[in-house]
């Protein structure tokens, strides 16, 4: 079981990490298309693989979503179709890190590429919020 | 700016602690918020929560349900904005509130709902050339 182990106040706005290489296979694929929880086989990547590898970045990056954060916001562009089994890269970087209403807050970028012609594949961003300050937990 | 046809019928699924747990290994993340009843019974939650892109995920399935297609093409643009958490064993509807077509893009504004209570508001851009076979889903009446 991972945990990121990087708090709020530890994350450097600009900071990159990556580029980590996947390989998207047909399984994953099948098990993201179709209503969720089925196994539907198909040619193409569905967009549920883009989130995924989004998760994957933030796993290696970062150990996984910071202790205390929720996903309050979630954003996919996609620039290509991919196969069902594809390899790719995926970068992952701080955009923005400040404090709104008392809450902190961060916003991830990611972009999918596929290795050797550079082709984007997807970009995307998450955003992440902490609880208000006044209200977290100093352990 | 063209009318928007009837809106869909909302796209139901459920989202099984089996697929929270499918889900968890197919991204890597194992927050035990997810996939540990016993740790999410001590939080605010009290039981498991899904994955919000989990969520997304069943945005995404009622998306190519309403453009009737296999695939999203290059270009679309999906925001979702988390409301609400979902947990695990959640029956969620993704019902389409509005369209708007505009040249040859398509705004689609939607809800995945556990209940009454909404999880994810989401905006979704589309291309739809004339002709494609998305406008031609999205206009039918």
């Amino acid at each position: 079981m991972r945990l990121a182990k990087v708090a709020f106040e530890e994350l450097r706005e600009g900071a990159r990490y990556g580029p980590f290489r996947y390989l998207v296979t047909r399984e994953q694929s099948d098990n993201l298309r179709g209503p969720v929880g089925a196994t539907r086989p198909g040619d193409s990547a569905p967009p549920g693989v883009y989130p995924m590898l989004f998760l994957r970045g933030f796993a290696d990056a970062l150990g996984g979503i910071p202790p205390g954060g929720l996903l309050a916001r979630e954003e996919l562009e996609i620039e290509a179709v991919l196969p069902a089994e594809a390899e790719v890269l995926v970068e992952v970087w701080i955009g923005e890190k400040f404090v709104k209403r008392g809450r902190p807050r961060a916003v991830f970028e990611f972009a999918v590429t596929v290795p050797g012609d550079k082709r984007r594949a997807a970009t995307g961003r998450m955003v992440i919020v902490w609880a208000p300050v006044e209200e977290q937990d100093p352990a | 700016m063209t009318p928007a046809s009837p809106l869909r019928a909302p796209v139901v699924q459920v989202l099984s602690q089996r697929v929270v747990d499918r889900y968890a290994e197919l991204s890597g993340d194992f927050n035990p918020i997810h996939v540990d009843a016993a740790y999410a019974a001590r939080t605010p939650f009290g039981r498991t929560v899904a994955h919000g892109p989990l969520v997304l995920q069943a945005f995404f399935e009622a998306l190519l349900t309403w453009l009737n297609a296999d695939v999203l093409p290059p270009g679309v643009r999906v925001q979702g904005v988390f409301r609400n958490p979902t947990m695990a064993d959640a029956t969620v509807s993704c019902h389409l509130l509005g369209i708007e077509v505009e040249n040859e893009v398509a705004t689609l504004r939607a809800e995945c709902r556990t209940g009454d209570t909404v999880a994810v508001s989401v905006t979704a851009s589309v291309p739809v050339p004339p002709g494609s076979p998305a406008r031609a889903a999205l206009l039918a009446t």
